[in-house]
């Protein structure tokens, strides 16, 4: 099996395959891929499991919902509205409000928080294993408990006569700002929490990433003369590229679908500035039982989603070998 | 001879237990946590709700061994969700506690017409305007339990402390009535700068624009309603209300009576500036005494607040008003007669004269006046020596209780987030009272009717 | 092991070809400790609060470092009658569901990044395209398909539809994409067969994305809310963050106890991260084939 320990002058250096071949390949060299189609049977096999599960308890689901979206949803009965809900929705001053903020935070907040993740991934690459260890440590803690905690932690955090923050402003000489309480604070007040105790799995994982780059890469890139941006542009950035897509995809998704805060902290205000799509769906369905019109503003979402996933695609998706 | 035979064989007859003829059934409800003390607990124990429910369970199932009860603790986070699901696929339980109570669900069909179940003294005995909240369409859905809630929008604590050192008088037994003008007079001399350092050190009360019931409370002093009396139509923003908003914001900005920053405050922040004593004055009825009472003995308060209750100041030319609200428990449709008696047995059971006192325990007051007669709040709070005398003020408050948010039947949950809009809007001052008050009507008028 | 010649660097790894100077390191070490700390700092106060004893936690201006502290808040939480049921509840959800999710997600992902199909690349997107939808849209289908199943109130009921993972067979997919085609090719030439290859050539190489996988759906299913909630129905079957809801809705003013109980919920997250994250450190990401 694999080897643990540093690959470090060991004789036997574990990337025979550059040296062999006698020349170096940036990543996207030297694929030979499979056929397409070549897969065949055990494709489907090793696709099954989830295929199945994902088909019972995801797909089905998914069309029920999208097949609610276009009735009116009551208890003992269901009706055909066609795209009445849609139209409710599309003119529902409320949901555009909660378009527009969720789309504000979640521009941020995925900027911000996975720039952050890289800048740290990247400066922890060198370092040894003790730091990394630590940081790694340090930064994912707060993904361990669960975000309703976080939210309740912040509230108080946040909290107008008793928290942590005005006092801390208050150091400097600043008056008590009802952070959650200003309409001009509020969402600013939650980008903030999201973008300082999140990230921690995102830095895991481009560590992870990073790590995997074989070091004669670097080498090469040394070789030929290159400064630290080159290398992070040339040799970096490419092959990492994959988990980037990975981040940046599932990241938007997850920002977009912004809920737990907003219903632990603000639950939608002041004055609707923090209202989130995923709240308004909540209350839609939850607290008016009008689940048709709540299948039809998750469709909206769901559109939206989609069009910025398949930007992040074309961007970030090509494909990658080591 | 054979008719004495016969005569035995008869007695005998009479005597054997009716053989197995009553069916086995489960009946499932569902409640949220209730922290009601119960007969079995032991002393000093903390209830987490759980309690009662098993209870009540237990001693139905003890009268009635073919029936098997399971309860269910739902916490309020999350109770919608579980409503939903059950409500849409079905699986709904036989008896809930109403929260997230929907008019919409009794018209659907969806639950059992109490009516036939109840007797001519159940019908007295019940607080008229418990049962009226379960009146739809001619036919009563909820057999009430709770009557009120914890005195928010109908009374108010006073720290008796702070109002002797700022040298008021608490108002006059026997119901503590006062005007607002009489309130206004006390905040001053209650709000207090103790070490002349400039900044305020007690303010007389708190206001919180998340705290629908108080916040509602206040506008409706001058006479204004949130609806019209048909309900068709929210008229907040009368010039009555607009007055009554104003002077909250002036309490706060031009008098500092309240503090700053009441925008992002819900009731639990006024709670809190009560128990720190950093206000003079908070909200709540009984139940508030109870939890002092509560934090007191789990160490959860510094130190003691003697409080009394007051009603809300009322203008002399409106009269005193109060929340005029209650609970109860609906049972959901049934396809079993036996089933449906039992259920209904049940939600009986739950809310008899006996059982029904059990809310003493959380100083809550009952919907039957049978019970809320025998009840006396003995030992519910140790720390003081009088609640009894809050008792008393405490139901005559609430004898002056109108509904708050309208016709009963009414579902305007939807117009309610605009509410509480427009209060962080004037207690920001982002907005005027009468913009504020004018776009929640519009908004509300949208919401619920369309238009 | 590192090389014998070399001194080892100050705070650096001895075998980064680019290194920073020793200045540089003291630099982002810097950095780092500032960046954490903003993290940190609430998660201490949690730490903090949860030892304070309740009657201190509304002071203002609150205190950094508790002058009382007590073991009060966490002996009121162990004391709740059904803690540790609702503790085994949670570990079996989440155990369960990460060993699935952590096997299929894998052999999905190496599936479609390696064993294409015809339709390998529409059922790609249709996993993608079903992340888009937020769980509160389809809570209530889920909930009808459940019912119809007559999985309510089961493990079943309630673990199954949480296999289900398009995100994790995204991971994989993403992972197992870069590893080179020639190894996989190799062993196949040597006549190995796929499960084989699957086992002894992917697996070792992706590692580190299993090992990630593997906590992140832990740490999900730890923290779930309302599934466990809306398809369990007997109180057996309750988990911990729903117990633990129960009792923040007891004491809403109470946060000694609340940050008592979150620190508790957070003990066996923790555990399973230091467990598992030795697999992201360089060395083992690292792997060779021997033959």
């Amino acid at each position: 099996m694999s080897t643990t320990g540093s690959p470090a002058a060991i004789g036997g250096d574990t990337r025979p395959r550059a040296q062999a071949r006698g020349r170096v390949q940036g990543p996207e060299g030297g694929r030979r891929r499979r056929a397409p189609g070549s897969g065949g049977l055990w494709g489907v096999a090793f696709v099954a499991p989830q295929t199945l599960l994902f088909l019972a308890f995801f797909l089905i689901p998914v069309v029920i919902a999208v097949a609610l979206a276009f009735m009116e949803v009551r208890p003992t009965r269901m009706s055909w509205v066609g795209l009445d809900n849609f139209e409710r929705v599309l003119n529902d001053q409320l949901f555009h409000r909660a378009l527009l903020n969720t789309t504000v935070f979640t521009a941020v907040v995925v900027v911000f928080w996975l720039g952050k993740a890289l800048l740290i991934a990247y400066l922890l690459d060198p370092m040894n294993t003790a730091l990394q260890t630590f940081f790694k440590s340090a930064f994912y803690l707060p993904a361990v408990t669960s975000s309703i905690i976080i939210s309740l932690i912040w509230l108080w955090i946040f909290n107008p006569t008793f928290g942590l923050l005005n006092a801390f402003v208050g150091l400097f000489g600043v008056e008590p700002v009802a952070w959650l309480g200003n309409t001009s604070t509020a969402l600013p007040a939650l980008m903030f929490m999201q973008v300082v105790m999140g990230g921690g799995s995102s830095i895991v994982l481009l560590s992870a990433a990073l790590a995997r780059i074989p070091r004669d890469l670097y080498e090469v890139a040394l070789i030929d003369g290159a400064k630290r941006p080159t290398i992070f542009a040339k040799v970096i950035l490419p092959l990492i590229r994959p988990t980037l897509l990975y981040l940046v995809v599932t990241g938007t998704i997850n920002t977009f679908q912004v809920f737990d805060a907003v219903y632990v902290m603000t639950q939608g205000g002041p004055q609707f500035a923090t209202t989130t799509v995923v709240y308004r769906i909540y209350q839609e369905a939850f607290q008016r039982f009008n689940l048709g019109v709540a299948s039809a503003q998750a469709i909206v979402l769901f559109l939206i989603t989609l069009v910025l996933a398949a930007v992040q695609f074309r961007m970030l998706g090509q494909n990658v070998e080591y | 001879m054979r008719r004495s035979a016969l005569k035995v064989l008869v007695a005998l007859l009479a005597l054997t237990p009716v053989a197995a003829a009553q069916p086995e059934i489960e009946l499932t409800w569902w409640i949220n946590p209730w922290r009601i003390v119960t007969p079995d607990m032991e002393e000093g124990q903390s209830p987490t709700g759980e309690e009662y429910a098993r209870y009540m369970s237990e001693r139905f199932m003890e009268l009635h061994p073919n029936v098997t009860v399971h309860y269910e603790i739902v916490p309020n986070a999350g109770y919608g969700e579980k409503i939903t699901t059950a409500i849409f696929s079905g699986t709904t339980p036989d008896i809930v506690k109403d929260l997230n109570w929907n008019p919409e669900w009794a018209r659907e069909g969806l639950l059992e017409p109490i009516d036939a179940f109840l007797t001519d003294e159940d019908r007295e005995d019940f607080l008229p305007y418990a049962l009226a909240k379960g009146n739809i369409d001619g036919q009563h859905y909820i057999w009430p339990w709770n009557n009120s809630n914890n005195g928010m929008g109908s009374t108010l604590l006073l720290n008796t402390a702070l109002f002797e050192e700022a040298g008021v008088e608490v108002p006059a037994l026997p119901d503590r009535a006062w005007t607002i003008d009489e309130f206004l007079a006390a905040a001053e001399k209650l709000t207090m700068d103790r070490d002349g350092d400039g900044t305020t050190d007690v303010y007389a009360i708190t206001f919180a624009a998340r705290d629908v019931e108080n916040m509602l409370a206040w506008l409706m002093r001058f006479g204004a309603k949130l609806m019209n009396d048909e309900g068709t139509e929210f008229v907040l923003n009368s010039e009555e209300g607009v007055r009554a908003l104003q002077l909250i914001v002036d309490l706060i900005y031009e008098h500092g009576y309240a503090p700053r920053g009441g925008e992002a405050l819900d009731v639990y922040g006024t709670i809190e500036n009560l128990h720190n004593g950093r206000a003079a004055i908070g909200y709540g009825g009984i139940y508030e005494i109870g939890r002092i009472d509560r934090y007191l003995k789990e160490g959860r308060m510094p130190n003691a607040i003697d409080v009394v209750i007051a009603p809300f100041p009322h203008d002399p030319a409106v009269g005193p008003i109060a929340y005029e609200t209650s609970g109860g428990f609906i049972v959901f449709k049934q396809e079993d007669d036996y089933k449906r008696e039992m259920a209904m047995e049940f939600a009986r059971f739950l809310t008899n004269t006996e059982n029904i006192q059990l809310l003493e325990s959380l100083l809550y007051v009952t919907a039957r006046r049978s019970a809320n007669a025998l009840l006396d709040f003995a030992d519910v709070a140790d720390y003081t020596d009088d609640v009894q005398t809050e008792v008393q003020v405490y139901q005559s408050a609430i004898d002056h209780g109108v509904p708050y948010f309208g016709p009963a039947d009414l579902d305007i949950s939807a117009a309610m987030e605009h509410f509480t809009a427009a209060m962080e809007a004037a207690l920001s001052r982002s907005k005027t009272p009468q913009q504020a008050l004018d776009d929640f009507v519009r908004e509300a008028n949208r919401a619920v009717f369309g238009r | 092991m590192a090389a014998i010649t070399r001194p080892d660097p100050f705070l650096r790894d001895p075998t980064h070809p680019v290194k920073p100077t020793p200045l540089g390191a003291v630099v982002i070490l810097l950095v780092l400790v500032v960046l954490s700390l903003a993290a940190l700092v609430p998660l201490y106060w949690m730490f903090a609060t949860s030892l304070t004893p309740s009657a201190m936690t509304v002071r203002f201006p609150p205190e950094l470092v508790p002058s009382e502290t007590t073991l009060d808040n966490y002996r009121a939480v162990l004391r709740q009658p059904n803690f540790w049921n609702w503790v085994k509840n949670s570990l079996i959800q989440s155990l369960s569901v990460t060993a699935v999710v952590v096997a299929t997600a894998s052999m999905a992902g190496y599936a479609l990044a390696k064993l294409p199909f015809p339709g390998s690349r529409a059922l790609f997107w249709l996993f993608i395209l079903s992340m888009m939808l937020p769980f509160e849209a389809i809570l209530v289908p889920l909930f009808l398909v459940v019912t119809r199943l007559g999985l309510i109130d089961t493990y079943l009921g309630l673990l199954l539809p949480l296999m289900a993972a398009p995100f994790s067979i995204f991971l994989m997919k993403q992972f197992i994409q870069t590893l080179p085609s020639e190894l996989i090719d190799a062993a196949r030439v040597d006549g190995a067969s796929e499960p084989r290859i699957f086992w002894e050539v992917v697996l070792p190489l992706v590692r580190p994305g299993l090992a990630f996988l593997g906590i992140i759906t832990f740490v999900a299913q730890w923290n779930s809310f309302v599934w466990p909630l809306v398809v369990t129905r007997s109180s057996g079957m309750r988990t911990l963050q729903v117990g633990l809801v129960l009792i923040r809705e007891q004491e809403p003013l109470f946060f000694g106890l609340q940050m008592a109980a979150a620190m508790l919920a957070a003990v066996p997250v923790v555990v399973i991260f230091f467990a598992f994250q030795r697999y992201f450190l360089r060395g083992v990401t690292v792997g060779a084939l021997k033959g």
